[in-house]
């Protein structure tokens, strides 16, 4: 290799490496205003997205198919599967699961029939389309919910959704896309390629999580139980992380969803087996490098769209934002009816719920990134254009109309949990809190001798009685929300059972008890703790069949709750 | 010791929105009549729906603790208020478990808490006064209930 071609390769990689840095620090300061500004940060990142497309692209990237989703999806994944809790997915797998796999293939098949039918495009790119588009993505909407106190059985059904139907719709999208470059045409082969398609969706599916599980399994019970170093645990994941995708494709299995099985794995198995810093350590790493992916491939988007293109394009857009809405009304509707109807009352989603899980059905990261790996070598370059523009204007729409409109929805719904007279009793016990925070330090200086006896004396009766009042007022509260009572008494037995939980690693840890006992005592606590979250689910479901009760009752026999 | 023989004032309470105001209301009839008071709760996992089994022990003691500790601040404002008490936690379907307890023991009435807004009839249409209703045609046993806003008027 010659030195010219040396140099010139560097300042190819220099350039690239400031775009990056650039790229960073536009994502970075997005995160700052829009803390500031209280909007979540996906719809400041699709607006800072949209302005991008004003301007031709800058930087020499080559964003490549295989970049996006060998480098980018799976970080993005394995974190959000690494939060996933078992013990918490179990008691809705069933229509999680549905509405991942059976949704998901319906929300593309609709999707994709409209968007042929309509906008004429051809049936396999309409349908990568429909695939790339039924990836949910509720970080927007989950930043609402722990804002406004939504119920964990909510939150659990659309990020459990979003979580598994991601991996699917990759297939779909990967199978879409291969039948395509394969010159194979549906409507000509009909029925044998719908079969061939069913058997080769489970055949990538079921393999990809086979292999993510193996791999899990060897790094959770491998690395993660017999090592102590919160730098090659973590370091591990990494490799499970990015190896598990490289070893399913190797093996013509879905990567994706490797690498979703794995972090599964590892957030349930895995961490139970790691030290508390440890777990801080993965915690902070996987939040970072999932920051940076979603925020490199909503910016990575904006600047392969030209504004020029938005315009002409508009069309399309509408009718795909129809067509998205229309089919996440069938599939989330039709399948929580039908799965409701089924199902014993604890079990039932409430109407209220589906709601929320219609219109939080955002679209986000996930369907950026393979519509990026869209190029026109498989669908030309005007389709696969064509899509790309039509997927960032349904995740403009989802953003900035759904995302920002979700929150009054929740509050009329009902489902902010955190009702008036609840935020008053915290706000009665913050003050409380907060005063006999004051008389401490009071005491802490005069015993350090920097509060002359007389000072101290005045101040402390102030604060004293200040801290009395605060008591009444608390008690008083109680008095009239005996309701609340109840909930405190949950929430401190919660509180509780969590320390003893972590008591008794902290005791393995420290060679008190065997692995075993922990096993033993760690099962029971999760057990009590799972058994305290049904108890709160079902108080909150009976308050919510209460509601709904006398909304139906208003609305002279309306709709009911089953 | 609370003797058996007295007419029970029975207080069935789970520590929902009535439950401070019914456990008054008990504890004024209680001093007002000088009949012993019994505060009741009743554990049903059975109330929570299909259980998987894996949590049944689990929910069973959770609710039990739950019942404790809800029992022991119904005892303290008892105690407060000068009268002594027993608490009695039972397992199983609830109004099986009431009536039971009703049938067994000899009580005069039985007090029930209700969420504000439900109406104020012994046979009317509110769950909780069906609830009631079911229980006087089992025991024979008076049912009152109260309601957070009873206590206001």
């Amino acid at each position: 290799m010659g030195f010219a071609t040396l140099i010139a390769e560097e300042s190819g990689l220099i350039q690239q490496e400031l775009g990056i840095v650039l790229l960073l620090s536009i994502a970075a300061l997005v995160a700052i205003i829009s803390r500031r500004i209280r909007v979540p940060y996906t719809v400041a990142l699709v607006l800072v997205g949209l302005f991008l497309s004003f301007f031709p692209n800058p930087f020499i990237f080559d964003v490549s198919s295989d970049f996006i989703l060998a480098i980018l999806v799976p970080p993005l994944l394995f974190e959000a599967t690494l939060q996933i809790k078992w013990n918490r997915l179990r008691r809705d797998i069933v229509p999680i699961l549905l509405l991942a796999v059976f949704g998901t293939l319906l929300g593309t098949i609709i999707v994709g029939e409209i968007i042929t039918w309509v906008l004429d495009i051809p049936l396999l790119a309409a349908l990568a389309f429909g695939a790339l588009i039924a990836a949910t993505d509720p970080v927007a909407v989950i930043s609402f919910f722990r804002t406004l106190g939504v119920s964990k059985r909510l939150s659990l059904l659309v990020e459990g959704e979003s979580l598994l139907n991601d991996g699917v719709a990759i297939v779909l999208f990967s199978m879409a896309v291969g039948f395509a470059a394969a010159g194979i045409n549906p409507a000509e082969q009909g029925i044998s390629i719908l079969g061939q398609g069913v058997i080769e969706f489970f055949r990538v599916a079921l393999g990809g999580l086979a292999v993510g599980l193996v791999l899990g399994y060897v790094v959770s019970y491998g690395i993660l139980k017999n090592v102590d170093d919160h730098l090659i645990e973590t370091t591990t994941t990494v490799a499970l992380a990015l190896g598990a995708y490289v070893i399913a494709e190797s093996f013509h299995v879905s990567g994706i969803l490797a690498v979703v099985a794995a972090g599964l794995m590892v957030g349930n198995i895995g961490t139970l087996n790691t030290s508390p810093t440890t777990r801080l350590t993965l915690e902070n790493f996987w939040e970072f490098m999932a920051f940076v992916a979603n925020s490199l491939v909503f910016l990575f988007l904006g600047l392969e769209i030209e504004i020029s293109q938005l315009w002409p394009n508009v069309i399309a857009i509408i009718v795909a934002v129809l067509a998205v809405l229309l089919s996440r009304t069938i599939v989330v509707y039709g399948i929580t009816t039908l799965y409701s109807r089924f199902t014993s009352l604890p079990q039932k989603i409430p109407v209220p719920y589906r709601h929320v899980m219609f219109w939080g059905g955002l679209r986000g990261a996930i369907s950026l990134a393979l519509a990026l790996t869209l190029t026109g070598d498989v669908f030309g370059e005007t389709f696969a254009k064509e899509m790309q523009v039509m997927t960032f204007g349904v995740v403009l729409f989802t953003l900035l109309v759904q995302g920002t409109t979700i929150e009054t929805l929740i509050r009329r719904l009902g489902l902010a949990e955190k009702p008036e007279h609840l935020l008053e009793h915290q706000r009665r016990q913050a003050k409380l809190y907060a005063q006999r925070a004051g008389l401490h330090e009071m005491h802490r200086l005069r015993r350090e001798g920097m509060l002359f006896r007389d000072i101290w004396e005045s101040v402390n009766a102030v604060y004293n009685e200040k801290i009395n009042q605060s008591k009444l007022e608390v008690r008083d509260h109680l008095e009239a929300h005996p309701e609340l009572e109840q909930d405190l008494f949950l929430q401190a037995r919660t509180d509780a059972l969590r320390a003893e939980r972590s008591a008794v690693t902290d005791a393995m840890q420290r060679d008190l008890i065997s692995e075993q006992i922990h096993e033993e005592l760690v099962h029971e606590a999760d057990n009590r703790l799972g058994a305290l979250d049904l108890i709160k689910e079902n108080r909150k479901s009976r308050t919510l069949k209460q509601q709904e009760k006398a909304h139906s009752k208003d609305q002279n026999g309306g709709e009911s709750n089953e | 010791m609370v003797g058996r023989a007295m007419n029970e004032i029975v207080c069935a309470t789970r520590g929902g929105e009535g439950s401070r105001a019914v456990q008054q209301a008990a504890i004024e009839q209680a001093k007002a009549t000088g009949n012993p008071l019994v505060f009741l709760y009743v554990a049903a996992p059975g109330s929570l729906g299909n259980v998987s089994p894996v949590l049944e022990a689990a929910v069973r003691e959770e609710l039990i603790w739950l019942g404790k500790a809800l029992l022991f601040v119904a005892e303290k404002r008892a105690h407060d208020a000068g009268l002594d008490v027993e608490t009695i936690i039972r397992q199983g379907p609830v109004l099986d478990e009431i009536c039971s307890y009703l049938t067994t023991n000899n009580v005069s009435i039985l007090l029930l808490g209700a969420p504000r807004g439900t109406t104020s009839q012994l046979f009317g249409d509110d769950p909780v006064e069906r609830f009631a209703s079911n229980i006087h045609q089992r025991t024979g046993v008076n049912v009152e209930i109260i309601r957070p806003e009873d206590k206001s008027k």
